[in-house]
């Protein structure tokens, strides 16, 4: 018998199958999108072969009422356009939890490929004492099946004699069973249970005892915000610094190098241009990774959804539920990360809620833009007594007018666009374990290549951009002045609007190229009027009330090019990431309004 | 009787799911008929369940649960 060319790896969410992807293709993978959705294709080779391995999306059955599902069964049958017809399955289900993937396993079987079951966690299944009489299983199944241990590596290698064909043809070939639908899963267990070919393992009493305190009414909540308050500790005290310090280093460097290199056109476009927006790009990532290693730890010890559970009632208020909380927390450091992290939403209408109101949440990008122009225009008065200065209160305004934003956001997107019935909630809580190096390491690395390739050249290319159109025209070998540069036409053009706002045309223009950096606002500010206090000058143009409407524009608009190339890369288009974008400008606009109307008639 | 009807440690036994948006993750969560389900303990008022199912805990709220329709053993 020959090798199998193309094989699928198919089975539910959760159960490892990414580990086992990773095992036995290496690193050598490929990650794209099935045509038109947000199905995520991901192959590789086979270690040693040339057989190519599909991952098909994570499924519970076969019944086409999802995208993934629908996927998966499309590529099963050969019918999905641009995957090749599939010579083989590899079917891997929780070994622990065998008798609730029995419908599923009838279900791929019945699909007529040669399939092998493969029973993960047997390293668990074992230590809690289960036991699955294989050589039975595979009788009753009419396909072979075999006990292994993604996380360790072990019970691979009868995976390889499968894929090679060592097996009789008529022992891979599956049966089809009663009637070639799938079997009930009851009387299957049952009978499997009877016969002595399968014994549950017993529960572990260690996730029990902890349960009792991760899940008690009071000190549930409030262990939730210990390891949140831990994790921010980590990525402000450590992660925070350490991405400044790259990025000033990186800016050294550009500098050093600038003073070395002739000073023309490319000098200008070569260390203005590109390296300073690499520059922002790496000190970005400390941040990143930590976060990403924030989520994927409480992803892998099981606590992510201990956190769910007990923010769903909360998240519950305005439509969500609890899977958001996580992500939605971690857009408080930063958009990007907590977009990516959307993923372990289930329901895709609950994901897409979550990635468009990610953004409202005040993130550490703004934090230096708010104290500065807090610093810069708002004087320091007292606003109750010694309690609380009108500086501080501005600050906790911002924050709050973000989350408020979000909340907002999030009802009427319930109440309209993404109207469904919703209000279901149910998710497994899976056994605490030790998190595993590999697993960590691989799901960091894997969405730290993403933010690389995709992310980060959008980033780069939109950087570009603006930074040409700030300084076009050229004079001669000199790139042009802000002031005169095409972007200061635009500032021209879009001064009308800012008026009722309170702003002019310098602050239009530094708004615009705040799109590369929210920080340079404050230096493009600085180039237009050309003098160091720039407080001063601006507060004698704007008045305070124009200053405030500019903070509530900041916190409400979308002004991160990162942000908008992450969400097109999550939702696999550009519609998203642009409405996203006009709504989330409307609001800034008619916020900043309504705000200085206010503050104008209040005092000043 | 649908699950959410049951008090702490009570037992019963699923005789079915109701067709609905939540039809197909709560089968592979293990509510499927034949299944045994014992309510661990309940959360913000009753708006939350913690369930054993078949020996592996989820949690699930009590709109959802109400889908699920159980009968209780009976204890002498």
């Amino acid at each position: 018998m020959s090798e199998f060319r193309t094989i699928g790896l198919i089975g539910p969410p959760n159960v490892g199958k990414s580990t086992l992807f990773n095992r036995l293709t290496g690193l050598r993978q490929k990650v794209s999108n099935y045509s038109g959705v947000t199905v995520e294709h991901r192959s590789g080779r086979l270690r040693g072969t040339s057989q190519v391995i599909l991952d098909l999306p994570g499924v519970w059955s076969l019944q086409p009422n999802s995208e993934d599902q629908h996927i998966a069964v499309s590529i099963l049958k050969g019918t999905q356009p641009g995957v090749d017809k599939l010579d083989a399955v590899l079917l891997v289900v929780d070994g622990t939890q065998l008798h609730r993937y029995l419908t599923l396993i009838h279900e791929v079987l019945a699909c007529h490929l040669p399939t092998m079951v493969l029973l993960n966690m047997a390293d668990e299944l074992h230590a809690r004492n289960g036991f699955v009489d294989t050589l039975a299983l595979a009788r009753d199944l009419g396909a072979p099946v075999t006990l292994i241990s993604a996380a360790r590596g072990t019970g691979l290698d009868a995976i390889d004699h499968f894929l090679k064909g060592e097996h009789g043809a008529s022992q891979i070939l599956p049966v089809l069973q009663r009637g070639g639908n799938a079997a009930g899963c009851v009387t299957d267990c049952h009978t499997l249970r009877h016969s002595g070919a399968y014994r549950r393992p017993h529960h572990s009493k260690f996730t029990r005892a902890l349960d009792r305190w991760a899940l008690h009414p009071v000190l549930g909540p409030f262990l939730c915000i210990i390891a949140i308050l831990a994790a921010f500790q980590i990525i402000f005290r450590l992660a925070y610094p350490a991405g400044q310090a790259l990025t000033n280093l990186l800016n050294n460097f550009g500098l050093h190098t600038a003073a070395l290199l002739p000073d023309n056109l490319v000098r200008a476009i070569l260390i203005d241009g590109m390296w300073n927006g690499v520059a922002s790009i790496v000190g970005f990532l400390p941040q990143i990774l930590c976060l990403f290693l924030v989520i994927t730890l409480l992803e892998d010890s099981g606590y992510m959804a201990r956190a769910a559970v007990i923010a769903d009632r909360t998240m519950g208020r305005v439509g969500l539920n609890g899977r958001s909380f996580l992500p939605l927390l971690s857009a408080y450091a930063c958009a990007v990360p907590a977009i990516m992290g959307t993923r372990a939403i289930p329901s895709k209408r609950d994901r897409l809620a979550t990635i468009l109101i990610a953004p409202f949440m005040t993130c550490s990008a703004r934090l230096p833009v708010y104290a500065l122009l807090i610093a810069a225009f708002i004087p320091a008065r007292p606003l109750l007594g010694r309690f609380l200065g009108l500086q501080a209160a501005m600050m906790l305004a911002l924050y709050a007018i973000g989350l408020l934003a979000a909340l907002f956001t999030a009802k009427i997107l319930h109440s309209t666009m993404l109207k469904g019935p919703g209000a279901s909630f149910a998710i497994e809580l899976p056994n605490y374990r030790a998190p595993r190096v590999r697993t960590v390491a691989l799901a960091i690395l894997d969405r730290t290549k993403v933010f690389l390739s995709e992310v980060a050249t959008v980033i780069l290319v939109l950087n570009l951009v603006i930074w040409f159109l700030a300084h076009l025209p050229f004079h001669g070998t000199q790139a042009g002045d802000v002031g005169s540069s095409i972007l200061a036409k635009i500032g021209d053009a879009i001064e009308p609007f800012l008026r009722p706002l309170g702003l002019n045309r310098a602050v239009g223009i530094s708004l615009l190229t705040a799109f590369v950096a929210r920080e340079s606002v404050v230096s493009t500010l600085a180039t237009l009027y050309g003098s160091v206090n720039i407080g001063d000058a601006l507060r004698a143009d704007i008045g305070l009330a124009g200053a405030i409407a500019l903070l509530v524009f900041f916190a409400l608009a979308m002004q991160c090019t990162a942000t908008l190339a992450v969400v097109r890369r999550e939702t696999n288009s550009w519609k998203w990431p642009l409405a996203q974008f006009a709504y989330m400008t409307v609001l800034a606009y008619s916020g900043a309004f309504i705000t200085y109307r206010i503050v104008s008639a209040l005092h000043f | 009787m649908h699950l959410a009807e049951l008090k702490r440690g009570e037992k019963a036994t699923v005789i079915g799911v109701a067709q609905g948006d939540a039809f197909c993750h709560l089968c592979s969560l293990g509510l499927n008929a034949g299944a045994e389900v014992e309510i661990v303990r309940h959360l913000s008022r009753r708006a939350m369940l913690i369930v054993r199912v078949d020996g592996s805990d989820i949690a699930l709220r009590a709109q959802t649960a109400a889908a699920v329709k159980i009968a209780q053993e009976r204890h002498p």
